[in-house]
């Protein structure tokens, strides 16, 4: 291909040698007809002498009939060569009074291509340290990457998904390429050596938990951006057994009221979670002195507590209940007396119904004691007989 | 729930795959009541009992039906919602009424008998699943009672007069408290056709006089007959009447003059708010306003002797949201629990596979299930499976459109 | 050349009889040679080529062809002495086929320094790296959210990636390798072709033997005719679907014939097998309870939404653990039927134990559709329930095609539809008022 530099050099050698000629040679017909004959070799294209008067006007023309248009494919057959030696067999160029479009095309500056290098993974070797290569999270470079990916959906039939090079798709996803194991080894071997051994006598569970009953749980995040903020790791879990805190049942019971439904009954945890604060330190905080206040409340006892009614006592209470004085009227004082062990089951019977919740089983038992009572017989009596 | 049944298709077998309907919209074979067998007295097969008189059954009948006489069926049952609707539709299809005897019905039956007359009431009470058979058990202690020659109070279903009242007035006796006109009536006339015989026989008379209004007086020592009658007559009276009637009867049950034997079905219906029941100034009148409740917690309690309660406890005679358990502390409520303790619960539960394998049996000897596949063994495992052995269930999937 | 004349040569896919006749171009003097050692890669390449295992083998000697057809043989010394002339277009194909084999070369060698590159990356030994191993580093490296598998990124050797393409299909002289070139469709019309010719072999050995003596056949039962897209696939070849229905009678003819039994490799070779029957080994394991009875467990019963895992238990009492419950955690009669269904089909209903948790679903007993109401989005549970009581049972030993039969073993993949702005719901439009 013809560089602009080429054209300009040609153009500026065309302006020079013209010049020349028109100092030292004149401009009578017949030294350009000598001139002509003679044949200025070396590169330089075809040009005519014009008139004189027109001089400067055909300086352009010769710029241009000087310089044929090329044809932008390229054939391999074209050369520069077989360009000029077509031109210098031409007698007359034809004047170009329209402007063609090849004209403006080669007039205007070419921009230097700059010659880009092949890229960079061609050269890495198989057993390069990676972590050295990629140490912190980048976007996706296809030229430092030395798989060959290819992402992108295409419909089954002739096409392949895209390669590497310029995919946004794999731009798009947050690569981890800064975080291959190995690069993770580095990062814990680095943190090791801030870090002791987690001590023997606390490998026991129970131990641990008797003697750190408070277990604090909160999250950190990190992404592939050097960012390690997120709001989610603000929040902070406090958990405790209510075995290890000290309170008496008052002091339970009121303790369960005021903390609701972060007791689970089925593993006597209660659970706090705070986010309220902007911080992770501030929550936590925030979680201590909750768990004392609440401690220290329920060890109070308000004036208004004693009009707690029967309706929400949390325990049954069968002495002075309703029950008891109904079994009482029902039952003689003799018969009082003597079944005191089965007033005493069915008291069990009926807080246990209240308490636990009712199934069949308590039922059944229930009913068992009221037919010992009312000396009616029980079901399995009834079908004992059964032929 | 308003027990509102009609016939459906006679059950088929083996679906196939992508009908997603129900059994419903099968076929409609009806089964031909001309080819039903009217002598319900037969013995024919193992599953029926020739035993006709409760009083006499035991562990032998187990498992098996036994047939209750037309005539006390008639008396007993038929007006007034003794036993459940679709029970007897299904009698008046198999021309004879023939009940399984089952366990809870035995071990009450055996209860009863035992319980000493002398001392205070003994409450018993039934619960179990939706259509698990406390009605029918309840029912037959009817006709047990009857042959034992106790008094029946029989309120069929409770939520009939807390939920679909026909008419509430207010009460002219008690001030702030409702009446219920044509339930206490209907109440009163099945009273009657129950129990006029015995009431005459026993002779019991009023102990006092009573005035129902300027004119209206009932002389003290006049049967007690003369209270239902007048009841009857005046509607606006007839829930007074009843109260005075159940107190007259526990006084002289107390006495030992008559045995009185209640019976009560859905009676967890009066200890939630009547949401239907509103008075003149549109509000809802809590039961506790109601004399009818007055009149039946009364019968309840245990301050009278001579006499049983039977009671059941059943969660469709509450709204939707209180269904959450079958069990009767939670469907009593604070008060009906405290009403009703100490009690004797009886679970009900759902039928054996012997016992639902008789019904079946009984079934197809009454022609019901029509299906050739219906007595096979395939039938009937599919049978037990779909209806996990409800009773109600059973029921349902025999019914004809 | 001539092993790669041996072997069968594929034409690329440019418009020939278009540019046959273009113009003569000026080659070098040793450009023969060269074009030799491109066809020869280019057919080298393609001996190798997969695609063409499956295509009938042709014996075709090149030189051979020339003097059949009597066209003038290029000697070395007519190409020395006269500059050979060679068209514009083939020598823009031979261009072509060998940047594509070049390509291919060098998309090899960086698929394999990308492999060692990435078992280097991952602290893994080069020599136990398998394309699982890859794939699962890249789904490390590149986390990808989308959900089309086919859309995420993946690293493969360039055969899988890239779509197989024909080489050259003509010598430098411009002739063709396959006789049935000029049909455009060459790989296809000399199937059928064969096809044809076995129709007639065959029909000489049933020269003596009468129609009525076929017996049917149930070789050809488990598997089916391959389908237009695999035939495509193999011939590399675009066909429509008259032309698919053409061979397929063609090849119905060859099954119909009484003596076909010569030919049953070749027409297995185009059929395969129906998906059924490629997953009759799939039963779940039996696991052997404590108590000494037999049981399968089976994870994951899906349907819409609803996740459940059902135990199966033989011998049993025909006892049913729901969530806790008997079989009356279904209240609907249809729900209670679809659940005992294969247990009816298979005859176990009362033999088996089941258990069953099932979780999920849209309407759950915490927040129902209205308050007591029967269903609550039961019918999925059944449904789960079901499938994996059908799979339990084949995995038992009940009889597997009657439950296939029934559709118990097949998932039910159906969602909810998504509601569409414009529409009142997935698909009913508003009432359209004239005014």
């Amino acid at each position: 291909m013809l560089s602009a530099r080429k054209i300009s050099t040609m153009s500026s050698e065309v302006l020079n040698l013209s010049r020349k000629l028109l100092c030292t040679f004149g401009t009578s017909p017949a030294s350009i007809a000598f001139r002509r004959s003679t044949g200025i070799t070396n590169g330089i294209k075809k040009f005519t002498f014009p008139p004189n008067h027109e001089i400067y006007s055909d300086f352009n023309r010769i710029m241009v009939c000087s310089i044929k248009p090329f044809s932008t494919k390229s054939d391999a057959t074209t050369s520069d060569a077989g360009e000029a030696s077509s031109l210098i067999d031409d007698e007359f160029q034809p004047l170009d009074v329209i402007r063609s479009r090849s004209f403006r095309r080669t007039q205007r500056k070419r921009r230097e291509k700059r010659e880009v290098p092949p890229p960079r993974y061609l050269k890495m070797s198989t057993d390069q340290d990676w972590p050295s290569v990629w140490p912190t999270a980048k976007t996706f470079h296809p030229a430092s990457v030395p798989l060959p990916l290819h992402q992108g959906y295409v419909e089954p039939g002739n096409r392949s998904p895209p390669n590497k090079f310029a995919n946004l798709e794999l731009m798009k996803i947050p690569n981890f390429l800064h975080l291959t194991p190995p690069a993770i080894k580095r990062h814990c071997e680095a943190i090791k050596k801030f870090c002791t051994p987690w001590p023997e006598e606390l490998k026991d569970e129970y131990v641990l938990e008797s003697l750190f009953p408070i277990e604090v749980i909160s999250n950190d995040y990190c992404h592939s951006s050097p960012s390690i903020r997120d709001p989610k790791g603000r929040i902070v879990t406090l958990r405790v057994k209510l075995s290890h805190l000290n309170l008496d049942e008052h002091a339970k019971d009121k303790f369960l009221r005021l903390v609701g439904e972060r007791y689970d009954q089925n593993t006597d945890e209660l659970t706090l979670v705070t986010d309220c604060c902007p911080l992770k330190k501030q929550n936590y905080d925030y979680a201590m002195y909750l768990l004392t206040a609440v401690y220290h409340e329920s060890w109070n006892k308000e004036s208004w507590e004693d009009d707690k009614s029967e309706l929400d006592a949390a325990k049954y209470e069968w002495d002075g209940s309703r029950s008891q004085k109904v079994l009482e009227q029902l039952l003689e004082p003799t018969a009082l007396e003597s079944n005191k062990n089965l007033i005493e089951q069915y008291k069990n019977t009926v807080t246990s119904i209240h308490d636990e919740g009712e199934n069949t089983k308590l039922l059944s038992e229930y009913g068992n004691t009221v037919r010992q009572l009312l000396n009616l017989p029980t079901p399995e009596a009834s079908s004992a007989t059964s032929s | 729930m308003f027990r509102n049944f009609h016939f459906r298709a006679v059950k088929t077998f083996a679906r196939p795959l992508n009908s997603k309907k129900s059994l419903k919209s099968e076929n409609k074979l009806f089964c031909s009541s001309a080819s039903v067998t009217s002598n319900s007295q037969e013995s024919s097969g193992f599953f029926k009992a020739s035993e006709t008189n409760p009083v006499h059954l035991n562990e032998k009948h187990l498992g098996r039906f036994y047939s209750i006489d037309n005539d006390i069926y008639q008396k007993l049952y038929v007006q007034y919602h003794g036993f459940p609707l679709e029970y007897r539709e299904q009698c008046k299809v198999f021309r004879e009424q023939c009940v399984l005897v089952r366990k809870p019905y035995l071990d009450l039956k055996r209860c009863v008998d035992a319980m000493d007359l002398k001392k205070p009431v003994v409450r018993f009470v039934l619960h179990g699943a939706d259509g698990s058979g406390k009605s029918m058990i309840l029912g037959s202690m009817a006709h047990y009672g009857y042959t034992k020659e106790f008094i029946l109070i029989h309120i069929p279903w409770i939520p009939l007069w807390t939920r679909y009242c026909k008419e509430i007035v207010p009460s002219t006796t008690r001030e702030g408290f409702h009446d219920h006109t044509i339930n206490a009536v209907q109440f009163l006339t099945n009273f009657k056709t129950q129990n006029a015989e015995l009431l005459q026989k026993l002779n019991l008379v009023t102990s006092k006089e009573y005035q129902w209004s300027k004119r209206e007086v009932t002389e003290q020592g006049s049967n007690l007959l003369a209270i239902v009658e007048h009841g009857i007559s005046r509607p606006v009276h007839a829930t007074e009447c009843m109260y005075t009637l159940f107190k007259e009867l526990k006084a002289q049950s107390s006495e030992e003059k008559c045995k009185t034997m209640v019976l009560a079905d859905g009676v967890n219906g009066l200890f939630y708010d009547c949401k239907w029941i509103k008075g003149a100034d549109r509000k809802m009148v809590p039961p506790s306003n109601l004399t009818a409740y007055e009149a039946m917690k009364d019968l309840f309690k245990t301050d009278w002797k001579g006499g049983v309660v039977i009671v059941t406890v059943d969660r469709i005679a509450l709204d939707l949201e209180f269904r959450e358990s079958t069990l009767p502390r939670y469907l009593l409520k604070k008060e009906g629990w405290e009403l009703f303790d100490p009690f004797v619960p009886i679970e009900v539960t759902n039928y054996t596979a012997q016992e639902i394998q008789t019904t079946i049996d009984y079934y197809l000897e009454r022609k019901w299930l029509q299906h050739p596949a219906a007595s096979t063994e395939e039938g009937r495992l599919e049978l037990e499976y779909l209806s996990t052995r409800n009773p109600r269930t059973l029921m349902e999937l025999c019914n004809s459109r | 050349m001539n092993s790669s004349a041996k072997a069968l040569q594929l034409v690329t896919r440019s418009r020939v009889s278009a540019a046959v006749c273009g113009s003569t171009v000026r080659i070098p003097r040793n450009f023969f040679s060269s074009s030799t050692e491109s066809t020869s890669t280019a057919g080298g390449t393609t001996s190798s080529d997969p695609s063409s295992q499956n295509v009938p083998q042709f014996s075709f000697e090149n030189n051979a062809a020339a003097e059949a057809t009597g066209a003038i043989k290029l000697t070395k010394e007519d190409l020395d002495s006269k500059r050979g002339t060679i068209s514009k277009a083939m020598h823009a194909y031979l261009k072509r086929a060998k940047e594509h084999q070049e390509f291919m070369d060098t998309q090899e060698k960086e698929f394999v320094f990308g492999r060692r590159h990435l078992a280097n990356m991952m602290g893994k030994d080069i020599e136990s790296f398998t394309q699982k191993d890859v794939d699962e580093a890249i789904r490390y490296l590149f986390p990808s959210g989308l959900y089309e598998p086919k859309a995420r990124p993946i690293m493969r050797p360039p055969q899988e990636v890239y779509p197989k393409q024909k080489a050259a299909q003509f010598d430098m002289s411009g002739r063709p390798h396959h006789p049935f070139f000029y049909t455009a469709k060459p790989n296809f019309y000399y199937l059928l072709h064969e096809m044809v010719s076995k129709i007639n072999s065959l029909n000489k050995l049933a020269a003596g033997v009468s129609r009525s003596e076929s017996v049917e056949d149930d070789s050809f039962s488990g598997s089916t005719w391959i389908s237009k897209e695999d035939l495509e696939t193999r011939l590399l070849e675009k066909i429509t679907d008259q032309m698919y229905s053409e061979w397929l009678a063609c090849f119905e003819r060859i099954v119909a014939h009484p003596k076909k039994d010569k030919e049953l490799e070749f027409i297995k070779a185009y059929r395969k097998p129906l998906a059924v029957q490629s997953k009759t080994s799939e039963l779940l394991p039996i696991t052997l309870e404590p108590d000494g009875r037999k049981s399968v467990h089976v994870p994951m019963c899906m349907k819409k939404s609803v996740r459940a895992d059902v135990l199966v238990t033989v011998p049993g009492t025909g006892e049913f653990k729901i969530n806790g419950q008997g079989l009356d955690f279904f209240k609907l009669i249809s729900n209670r039927e679809a659940v005992i269904a294969p247990l009816q089909l298979a005859k176990m209903l009362g033999k088996v134990d089941i258990e069953a948790n099932c979780q999920g679903g849209s309407k759950t007993p915490e927040k129902p559709k209205s308050p007591g109401c029967p269903d609550n989005g039961e019918t999925a549970r059944a449904i789960a329930v079901r499938w994996g009581i059908a799979n339990g049972l084949a995995a038992l030993g009940a009889d597997v095609e009657k439950l296939r039969l029934a559709g118990y073993l097949v998932k039910d993949y159906r969602q909810r539809e998504r509601k569409k702005p414009g529409k009142e719901s997935a698909r009913r439009t508003w009432t359209w008022k004239k005014r």
